[in-house]
C-alpha cells in the first residue's frame, strides 16, 4: 500500500506541474494578446489618414479668380468705347439739365 | 504479500496515476483554450477599436480638408468680386475725371461746340430769376472776371442790375449769382452741377458704361 500512496502523490504532484505551467502559458497567451492590442490601437493613432477628397481647390482658386480677372478686362474693354460718347452725354445733361443751383 | 497480489497493486497505481495525469492535462488543456479564447477576444476588440478611430480620424481629416475647401473658394470669391469692384471703381473714377476735365475746358473755352460765356448768362439770368432780385451780384472764377463783366452788361439789357463781386470762387467754372446784401446766394457752378448730376445719376450712368458684360 505505501507504494500506491507513494505514486498517488507523485502523480498529483506531476499533475500540479501540468496545471501550473498551463497557468503560467495562459497568462502569456493573454499578455501578449495585451501588448498585440496595445500595438493595433497605437498604429491607429498613428497611421497617417488618407482624405479621398477629389477637388483641385487650387486650381479652382485659380480659375474663380482668372474668371474675374477676364471679366475685369471685358468691363475695361466695354467701358473705353463708351467712355467718350457718354462723356459728352453727360456734360451736356450736367449742363444744360436741371441740376443747378442751390440757394 | 504473495507474487499475485503486488501485479494487482501496481495495476491499481497505474491505473490511478494514469486517471490523475489524465485529469491534469484535461484541466490544463482547458486554461489553454480558454486564454486563447480570451487573447482572440482581446485582439478584436482592438480591432474594432482601432478601426473606429481610423473612421474617426479620417472623417475629421475630411471635415477639416471640406472646411479648408470652402475658406479657399470663400476667398478667392472675396478677391474676385474685389478685382471687378477696383475695376468699376477705377472706370467710374476715370469717367467722371473725364467729365471734369471736359467741364474745365469749356470753362476756359477751348471746347468749340460750348459757348461758355452764354453759359454764364444763362446761368446768372436763372439765379436772378430763383432769388427774385433785380439787382444781384456775380461771383465766379479770377479768370471769368472779364468775361462776368460782359455777363453783367448783358444781364443789364435783360432789366437786371447786375455787377461783379471783389471776392472769387475755387470752381471749374460757372456762378454765384448773390443778393446786395449777400443774405442769399443761388450756386450755379458746374461743380456743384456735377455733384447733383452724380448723386442723382451714378447708378444708372454705371449701368449704362457696363451693362452687357
Amino acid at each position: 500500500m505505501p507504494r500506491l500512496v507513494e505514486a498517488i502523490m507523485e502523480a498529483e504532484k506531476e499533475a500540479a506541474k501540468i496545471i501550473q505551467e498551463a497557468e503560467e502559458e495562459a497568462k502569456r497567451i493573454i499578455e501578449e494578446a495585451e501588448e498585440e492590442a496595445k500595438r493595433i490601437i497605437e498604429e491607429a493613432k498613428n497611421t497617417p489618414v488618407e482624405v479621398s477628397v477629389m477637388e483641385d481647390i487650387e486650381k479652382e482658386v485659380r480659375e474663380i479668380v482668372n474668371r474675374a480677372r477676364a471679366k475685369a478686362e471685358e468691363f475695361r474693354r466695354v467701358a473705353s468705347e463708351r467712355m467718350d460718347s457718354l462723356v459728352e452725354e453727360v456734360v451736356r445733361e450736367v449742363l444744360e439739365g436741371e441740376w443747378g443751383g442751390s440757394s | 504479500m504473495s507474487g499475485e497480489e503486488v501485479v494487482s497493486v501496481d495495476r491499481d497505481s497505474e491505473a490511478i496515476v494514469r486517471a490523475i495525469l489524465k485529469m491534469a492535462e484535461d484541466r490544463a488543456n482547458a486554461i489553454r483554450r480558454e486564454a486563447e479564447k480570451r487573447a482572440k477576444e482581446i485582439i478584436e476588440s482592438a480591432r474594432r477599436e482601432a478601426e473606429e478611430i481610423l473612421r474617426s480620424r479620417r472623417e475629421r481629416a475630411e471635415r477639416e480638408m471640406r472646411e479648408e475647401i470652402a475658406r479657399k473658394r470663400s476667398a478667392a470669391e472675396v478677391e474676385a468680386n474685389h478685382v471687378i469692384l477696383m475695376t468699376k471703381s477705377d472706370l467710374l473714377r476715370e469717367f467722371f475725371r473725364k467729365v471734369h476735365e471736359k467741364l474745365a475746358a469749356i470753362a476756359d473755352g477751348q471746347e468749340p461746340g460750348w459757348n461758355y460765356e452764354e453759359i454764364l448768362v444763362k446761368y446768372s439770368l436763372e439765379g436772378a430769376n430763383i432769388l427774385g432780385e433785380k439787382e444781384v451780384v456775380l461771383m465766379g472764377r479770377e479768370k471769368d472776371r472779364a468775361l462776368l463783366e460782359k455777363v453783367a452788361k448783358r444781364l443789364g439789357e435783360k432789366g437786371i442790375k447786375a455787377s461783379v463781386d471783389e471776392r472769387t470762387v475755387p470752381v471749374i467754372g460757372g456762378v454765384v449769382v448773390r443778393d446786395n446784401r449777400d443774405e442769399r446766394r443761388y450756386y450755379n457752378t458746374f461743380d456743384g452741377r456735377l455733384r447733383a448730376y452724380r448723386e442723382a445719376k451714378e447708378i444708372e450712368i454705371i449701368g449704362r458704361l457696363f451693362e452687357g458684360v
